[in-house]
């Protein structure tokens, strides 16, 4: 029994990790209708310099994760205003393969700036509070990352459902032509939902790097696991990808843990492919991702 | 031997991205798992070759046929019964899709004992018939560039006929397709088959080449890399297409050529397929002009 409540635990907080990122997509594909490839070499990036940040200047982890939302930010930023805001809103392909290209790049110059090998930052911080739940042990890093899940997603549909940004979000999501017709920036509220979008992942970058190693690689599988998230939850709607953030993490732990690890991304991967052709429009009935839309 | 080698994956190069061609700039399927179907033929050839050596280390022309033979069947299996999951949804959720494949594909390969783990297959044995030799050398860089020939005139030869209209019509309108008749879905699993049983004969070339194969090379990297060849041909011709697969495979060999260590090369070579897929939709974002989820332009 305590094996189980150990991995649902251990599913928790890979889950929260998910559901963070998860969020950015959610946000982005809601009014874009592209999958934001590089959100997660942007979660990658931030996790960096995290580290950077942590081990070489010193910071306290709390420090790290603010900056490491400004980074975000403004990587996104530049990225965005540069190559993104060139493509016309017909040309989504493009848009796709401007995506995959940055996602490339900057997997490439993170791997030239620091190596293929995994880095930790857990010998640089302070150890965390160690304790208790049901006999399974915890510290006090994990429960600090599910809290921020949480939060953020409070925030977001905060923003989403009752702030006049949210608004446009939902307008522009909804109809471009017809939001622009009525006053709205497209090219302003799509910038603003990257940028949303990357300063939750980049603030929840050195808290997950804290609790997991870094690799220039983990961008990629984060990205897809977080993409399948906010899918399944349903587009557009944070509770939704939080939802199922978590309830990935937790398979995946399940999976993980009772069968081994050998097959487990093969597992893993039918499962969510199976789950994504039987409810693309997610558990929640969001946004379809399926349909032509002529933006 | 440099130059044998470099022709050798210029060639294999530009057969995939012929291969991919069709699937995509034709039918209108981007497919990343394309790099999925050139290692399942390359494991399928290795499979086949393998089972004919018995105790030699050489085997001739003819289990080499069949190894080609095995290196497209099994891919096209694979292709036609994901396919017509798959083909059920269009944009970029199939192309996510796709990815997921591949990454199961290439972990599945990866995890399976009794093909060689993680460490890949090894062992395959060398192929050689009168004085020709398939494996790393000019021999081989002769048979690759039969084969593309051969491949690039089958599909200038369907490109340019009523299944290549039919194709593209599909592609562009899929509503006036199935008007006029056209069963849209069988076509772009056409398409799909179509691509992935050239990836599986560039598998199948590329299987006795080094005498061994690595999963891990068939992954999402790998598939992006195909991407990009086809990505960066400005006009959706064959013959541009091969060629821009070549120039892209040589641009990052070139990177391999300069006196950086080598620890660097493979990110060095990442770095040059992502700034060349930004420069190319940053210069020309009206370059991919076609597709299936494009507005109406």
């Amino acid at each position: 029994m305590t094996l189980y409540l150990e991995l649902l635990l251990i599913g928790l907080s890979l889950g929260s990790l998910y559901a963070v990122v998860a969020l950015g997509y959610s946000m982005v594909y809601g009014v874009v209708r592209v999958i934001n490839f590089s959100h997660g070499e942007v979660y990658a990036a931030s996790a960096y310099f995290g580290y950077w940040l942590i081990t070489d200047l010193d910071l306290p982890l709390i420090g790290a994760m603010v900056l490491g939302a400004v980074f975000a930010t403004l990587l996104i930023f530049c990225v965005e205003r540069l190559l993104f805001r060139r493509i016309g809103p017909g040309q989504r392909l493009a848009l796709l393969i401007a995506h995959i290209g940055v996602s490339v790049a900057l997997r490439a110059v993170l791997s030239l700036a620091f190596g293929e090998q995994f880095v930790s930052i857990r010998s640089s911080l302070s150890p965390p509070v160690r304790f208790e739940l049901f006999g399974v042990p915890l510290d006090s890093l994990q429960v600090s990352l599910a809290a921020t899940a949480v939060l953020m997603c409070v925030a977001l549909w905060v923003v989403v459902h009752r702030s006049s940004f949210g608004r446009a979000l939902r307008a522009v999501a909804e109809d471009r032509e017809a939001a622009e017709s009525r006053g709205f920036s497209p090219s302003t509220t799509i910038a603003g939902a990257y940028l949303i979008g990357a300063a939750c992942a980049g603030f929840a970058a050195p808290l997950g790097a804290a609790l997991t190693e870094l690799t220039p690689q983990m961008g990629l599988s984060l990205g897809l696991k977080a993409f399948v998230a906010s899918v399944l939850g349903g587009i557009g709607k944070p509770v939704g990808a939080m939802i199922a953030g978590i309830s990935i993490g937790i398979v995946e732990s399940l999976v993980g843990g009772l069968w081994g690890s050998a097959y487990r991304e093969s597992i893993f991967f039918a499962v969510l492919l199976i789950a994504l052709l039987a409810f693309p429009r997610g558990f929640t009935s969001g946004l379809d991702p399926r349909a032509e839309y002529a933006k | 031997m440099v130059i044998a080698n470099t022709a050798f994956f210029a060639g294999l190069y530009a057969m995939l991205a012929l291969g991919l061609h069709v699937s995509w700039r034709e039918a209108g399927v981007i497919s990343l798992a394309h790099a999925a179907f050139f290692g399942a033929g390359a494991y399928a050839a290795s499979a086949t070759l393998m089972s004919f050596a018995a105790d030699q280390h050489t085997v001739g022309f003819l289990p080499f046929v069949v190894s080609l033979l095995a290196a497209m069947f099994v891919p096209g299996i694979v292709a036609a019964l994901s396919g017509l999951l798959l083909l059920r949804v269009r944009g970029d959720y199939f192309v996510m899709l796709t990815l997921g494949m591949a990454e199961m594909a290439r972990n599945l390969l990866a995890s399976t004992e009794f093909l060689g783990g993680n460490l890949g297959l090894r062992g395959i044995p060398a192929v050689a018939w009168g004085d020709l030799s398939l494996s790393a050398g000019g021999g081989a860089t002769a048979v690759c560039l039969v084969l593309l020939t051969f491949v690039y005139l089958i599909t200038q030869r369907l490109v340019s006929s009523r299944v290549g209209l039919a194709f593209r019509l599909v592609r562009d309108d899929e509503l006036l397709a199935t008007i006029t008749g056209h069963d849209a879905f069988l076509m772009r699993w056409r398409g799909f088959l179509f691509g992935a049983m050239v990836a599986g004969l560039a598998g199948g070339l590329v299987a006795p080449y080094y005498g061994y194969i690595d999963p891990n090379f068939f992954g999402i990297n790998e598939a992006i890399f195909l991407l990009a060849c086809v990505a960066l041909a400005p006009v959706s011709h064959p013959l541009v297409t091969a060629l821009a697969a070549a120039s892209l495979l040589v641009l990052t060999f070139a990177v391999a050529w300069l006196p950086l260590g080598p620890e660097v090369v493979g990110a060095g070579r990442q770095l040059v397929i992502g700034l060349a897929l930004i420069l190319v939709t940053a210069l020309k974002p009206g370059g991919f002009a076609v597709g299936p989820f494009l507005g109406r332009t």
